[in-house]
């Protein structure tokens, strides 16, 4: 990962601050050590062999997207209670990043599936939730979008909150329900890793698990700052919104194509 | 807040009845799911058969989405939506009353779908009461659900293909759960299949309580 | 590291999740930077 914040936040402004560039730093620090230990100085396991070393990316990734659900219906939560503006964004951002990371969790199990199974899918009670999740995330993004455009701050929110409420407990049940299926089909799933792991293996993993702990976070302030400038510019008045339109379209022109 | 439900439900069974809507076009609709599965999947291999139950319940879905955008459309046309804000009656009550009404169009779009099923792939009925708890079961979650997504979803200019998305993952459960109930109601082993029905009970008054709790918050909201 | 096995997946797996992230956090800083332009700095709690 480079750090695009750390080249220079000059007086025109960005979303970093002190913090961001500290989580950033600690981010690439812990990524460079993951990489070591993931790659290089952990053992291969007995029977999965190096592809193990897949596991490292894939159990965190896992466990930073379902944390974002958990985070989006919390926000969600706090919306309905407080409606303050940062909890709507908060909401999104999370949702956002979190649809990344699931993307990235089917993605590498997928991977490593397919040398571990001979298979790149399988319909293990883990895959199908997850793919149900990341389904969940767009459904919830696309509704939030829709809802914005529709009007402003106080006609909307309460749609795409109770469907954000709904978000996480929607996963669990989901998620038990297709372990009950899938358990009937298998009696011994294929456990993913060793339950006896140990030693180095075991510090990889949590290795891995706090590094991309600090990614999602640094990832999740920017996300945040971006909504939350989102905001700004939409609540502008009429020629804040043309001046601005015009300076967007300078600035997209110069970058050569920044995201709007 | 019953009594608000009752009148709900009926007026909506009645401007139904008034322009055959469910039994012209969503039946019919329904058949011809049966049919293509039909054509799709070799009949003469017996996939049809074994897989009758899960066939069943994805036309089941694809029905209750049409029931649902059907029941959203009555209202938001001539600001009825609005109308019913004023009216006065329990959200509560306006919540249950359009779940029982999409309820009871899903029972009869059931026995249709049932029927066709048991002649068209064969399906063999050996635990009645089975099949029928389940079709109460998960008709009742496949309303509520429905209800509080789809009053989510109505209004908004993309409601017809922004309400299967969000719909359609949060009902898996009830696909899941109704499949493997009648797996067991059809031909197989009827005690299997109870533990199943109990998922889809608990389902269904989640989303009882949810959208009960909920609506009152959705329908104030301006749209 | 001489035998290891399965390199291709591995490098996949980590080539794609790593590739990912720094074109989200590219693309996200980059939008931060775009909108920041249009906003007074006092918009802006965080500097």
């Amino acid at each position: 990962m480079t750090a695009p914040h750390a080249v220079g936040s000059g007086p025109s402004g960005s979303t970093s601050s002190g913090a961001t560039r500290v989580l950033g730093g600690l981010s690439l620090a812990g990524l460079a050590l993951l990489l070591g230990y993931a790659l290089v100085w952990s053992p291969a396991d007995r029977t999965q062999r190096d592809s193990v070393r897949l596991m490292y990316v894939h159990v965190p990734s896992a466990i930073v997207a379902f944390a974002a659900c958990a985070l989006t219906t919390v926000a969600a939560a706090m919306w309905l209670r407080r409606r303050t503006e940062g909890w709507w964004v908060l909401g999104g951002a999370s949702a956002e990043v979190g649809l990344v990371f699931t993307a990235l969790t089917l993605v590498t199990g997928s991977i490593w599936g397919r040398p571990t199974w001979g298979t790149y899918w399988d319909w293990d009670p883990r895959i199908t939730s997850t793919s149900l999740l990341f389904v969940m995330l767009v459904g919830y993004l696309a509704l939030r979008r829709i809802d914005n455009e529709a009007g402003d701050a106080a006609q909307r929110g309460t749609r795409g909150a109770i469907v954000g409420l709904l978000l996480f407990p929607n996963v669990v049940v989901v998620h038990y329900s297709v372990d009950w299926w899938r358990s009937l089909h298998q009696t011994a799933t294929i456990t993913r890793l060793d339950p006896t792991i140990e030693g180095t293996m075991l510090f990889t993993l949590m290795l891995g698990i706090v590094v991309f702990g600090l990614i999602f976070a640094w990832l999740l302030v920017h996300r945040f700052r971006v909504g939350w400038l989102e905001e700004r510019v939409e609540h502008a008045g009429l020629d804040d919104a043309l001046r601005a339109r015009r300076a967007e379209a300078g600035v997209v022109a110069g970058l050569g194509g920044g995201t709007a | 807040m019953l009594r608000d439900a009752a009148l709900i439900a009926g007026k909506d069974l009645r401007v139904e009845l008034r322009s055959q809507v469910t039994t012209q076009q969503v039946a019919p609709f329904a058949v011809l799911v049966l049919i293509l599965f039909g054509v799709a999947l070799d009949p003469d291999r017996g996939i049809l058969a074994r897989a009758s139950s899960g066939l069943f319940w994805v036309a089941v879905l694809f029905c209750a989405l049409l029931a649902i955008q059907r029941a959203f459309t009555i209202e938001s046309a001539d600001g009825g939506r609005d109308a019913l804000r004023l009216s006065g009656l329990d959200p509560a009550g306006i919540f249950l009353g359009k779940a029982a009404a999409i309820a009871l169009q899903l029972a009869a779009l059931e026995v249709v779908l049932a029927v066709g099923v048991v002649i068209m792939y064969g399906a063999e009925v050996t635990g009645a009461p089975l099949l029928i708890a389940t079709c109460v079961a998960a008709t009742a979650g496949l309303a509520a659900a429905g209800t509080l997504y789809g009053v989510l979803a109505a209004g908004l200019r993309v409601r017809e293909t922004l309400l299967p998305i969000l719909l359609l993952p949060v009902l898996a459960p009830v696909l899941i759960g109704a499949t493997k109930s009648f797996e067991a109601a059809l031909g197989g082993v009827a005690s299997d299949g109870w533990p199943w029905c109990g998922l889809l009970v608990a389902f269904a008054l989640t989303y009882l309580a949810v959208g009960t709790l909920a609506f009152g918050t959705l329908m104030e909201e301006p749209s | 590291m001489l035998a290891v096995s399965h390199v291709g997946y591995i490098a996949a797996g980590w080539g794609i999740v790593l590739g990912s992230l720094a074109l989200y956090g590219l693309r996200t800083v980059r939008r931060g930077r775009t909108l920041a332009q249009q906003v007074p700095p006092e918009d802006r709690r965080w500097t």
